[in-house]
């Protein structure tokens, strides 16, 4: 089929709406909704003695692991007391060693709250 | 901060607090704290005047309570009894197809998955996938019983790590994210059955791990497959061996995923991931060690990407097979077997609707096209079979009555070079994993 025959141009079409339509949305969200651990801490939900470190590290396993399996939940979905048992299940699904899982506990409990303080 | 120092941060605070009464009490009475524990550490502090300490002794209470508090956020998870060391799961799709005219109409259990994890400790983790297609097996129907993945996990360190065993081949998005929820449409796209011939489990070992945190990757050596199997419209699907396969030609297969929201937090979106792989092998493999005598390799390359933004989700899929030895085949087998997909989803749900029982619930409408050819470029002298040059429009939508369980409903117009009318098709179907 000649590659610009009828339905192969509308396909054309749909890859730039999309194009744009993406263009559009990026801008009027704006920044991500992925806390990073510097948001959080002007946000004020890290205590002076939390290890930023470990909620840098928490975020990148958000971000890499939790979205192989289904889309990724954002930390506002769910409260602080939520995430607690579903990081505790899906560590165990993701293949998660137990220090990820706690860095990634303390990410979702600072980010969950960052949100809900923003509501 | 590793995980020891959160269970030596335990017992030292415990030991704070046991002492901090004897402490306060001392204080108080204005005697002299030589002889109390902390002061033992510090012999400097007995020269302190009494307001002093009692400064001294609030500030330590303030950091102690901010210390319990991150306690608290931080509680090490509780050990797993012999139980606890199961994770079960599984997914499942129903359908309800119908095809204009007199295509065939029918009602499809498709799939019933059964999922059983186990950890071993907290480095080795085992995972397995089990499946019933289409609801009764037997050597008549079209039903199977298959292993999709069982595989141990031996996890040493974030660069590497090991897994061993029945895998799902890292190619494209589907073959390894398959669960209804996961996707759009009812069906699985056509690329996702016909140019990755999903779900396409391999057997053998490889190391996955993250490069740097916003890159990993996945690489393994793994039992290829039968080119004897493979034909004109269905591409290298019929070459899959699901029960004792070959390793007399082995392939090698990897994947590479970045992270673009890692590497430049403050990207736009909620989630972007861009991905490459990529399979190369031989084709002289059959079940139980009978190879068919094929001399042919296999190479595909692809690259996918999901992107997340606002209410706006979209992904897209690239794969490119080459199949050198194509006319040793023969079948009709086409030299190069191309295919791609794009697709918008926008998740329209109000958040003012989300109450009571809908408090969880989404809704989305998508559209996707598709362009695929299983009779790319034919090798010398071969015609090619115009049935495998094909494209389709799928519209639809799907309903999240909680966020694992979705009812779906679509619409396809398909399209190939023959110039035949293909029927339209009308899906209907519910999905859920657990
Ligand atoms: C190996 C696959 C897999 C991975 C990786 C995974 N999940 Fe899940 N997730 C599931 C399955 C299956 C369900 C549905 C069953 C359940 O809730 O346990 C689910 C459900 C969820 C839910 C919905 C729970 C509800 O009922 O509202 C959330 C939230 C979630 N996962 C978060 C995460 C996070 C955070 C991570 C990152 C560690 C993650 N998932 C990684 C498989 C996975």
């Amino acid at each position: 089929m000649n590659p610009w025959s009828g339905n192969r141009v509308t396909g054309w079409i749909l890859a730039f709406a999309l194009a744009f339509l993406a263009g559009i949305a990026g801008c009027a969200v704006g920044r991500t909704s992925v806390p990073t651990a510097e948001d959080l801490s002007v946000a004020g939900v890290l205590s002076g003695k939390t290890n930023v470190e470990a909620v840098r590290r928490g975020r990148v396993i958000f971000v890499t692991e939790c979205g192989a399996c289904h889309k990724l939940y954002l930390p506002g979905e769910y409260s602080p007391q939520e995430w607690r048992p579903i990081v505790k299940r899906m560590a165990d699904r993701a293949s998660l060693g137990t220090e990820q899982a706690l860095d990634l506990d303390m990410y979702l409990t600072a980010a969950s709250l960052a949100a809900r303080q923003m509501r | 901060m590793s995980q020891k120092s959160h269970y030596t941060g335990v017992s030292r605070s415990a030991l704070w607090f046991r002492f901090l009464p004897v402490f306060l009490i001392a204080c108080l009475l204005g005697l002299p704290v030589a002889s109390s524990p902390a002061s033992a550490k510090e012999p400097s502090e007995s020269s302190l005047s009494t307001e002093d300490k009692i400064l001294e002794l609030e500030r330590s209470l303030e950091a102690l309570s901010g210390k319990v508090e991150e306690l608290k956020k931080v509680q090490a998870p509780e050990i797993p009894s012999w139980v606890n060391r199961f994770t079960l799961g599984g997914y499942g799709e129903m359908h309800a197809n119908f095809g204009e005219g007199d295509a065939a109409d029918q009602f499809d259990i498709h799939r019933l998955v059964a999922y059983v994890g186990y950890t071993f400790n907290d480095w080795i983790r085992f995972h397995s996938e089990t499946e019933i297609e289409h609801a009764f097996v037997s050597s008549e129907s079209d039903g199977e019983i298959s292993i999709e993945q069982a595989y141990l996990d031996l996890l040493l360190s974030d660069p590497v790590n090991v897994r061993f065993g029945r895998i799902l081949t890292p190619i494209g998005i589907l073959n390894r994210k398959h669960e209804p929820p996961t996707f759009y449409g009812v069906e699985r796209p056509f690329v996702d059955q016909v140019i990755i011939p999903t779900t396409w489990s391999s057997d053998g070992i490889g190391i996955f791990g993250g490069i740097v945190p916003s890159l990993k990757y996945e690489l393994y050596v793994v039992s290829g497959l039968d080119g004897s199997a493979f034909n004109a419209t269905n591409g290298i699907r019929g070459g899959r061996i699901k029960e004792r396969p070959s390793l007399h030609e082995p392939a090698v297969t990897g994947r590479l995923d970045f992270f673009p929201f890692v590497a430049w937090p403050s990207g736009y979106g909620s989630f972007l991931r861009l991905g490459a792989s990529a399979y190369y092998g031989g084709l002289d493999n059959g079940n139980r060690g009978q190879n068919p005598g094929i001399d042919a390799d296999l190479r595909v390359l692809s690259a996918d990407f999901e992107y997340s933004v606002g209410q706006i989700d979209f992904r897209g899929v690239f794969a490119h097979e080459n199949i050198d030895g194509a006319t040793r085949i023969g079948n009709n087998v086409a030299e190069e077997i191309v295919g791609w997909y794009l697709e918008g989803a926008w998740r329209f749900f109000p958040d003012s609707w989300k109450k009571g029982k809908l408090a969880r619930s989404d809704a989305a409408v998508f559209v996707r096209y598709e362009d695929f050819d299983t009779q790319y470029r034919m090798p010398a002298g071969v015609a090619e079979n115009p049935a495998g040059d094909r494209t389709a429009w799928t519209l639809g939508a799907s309903f999240y009555l909680t966020p694992s369980l979705v009812a779906k409903a679509d619409y396809q117009v398909r399209d190939d070079a023959t110039g035949r009318d293909l029927p339209d098709l009308v899906n209907l179907g519910i999905g859920w994993q657990f």
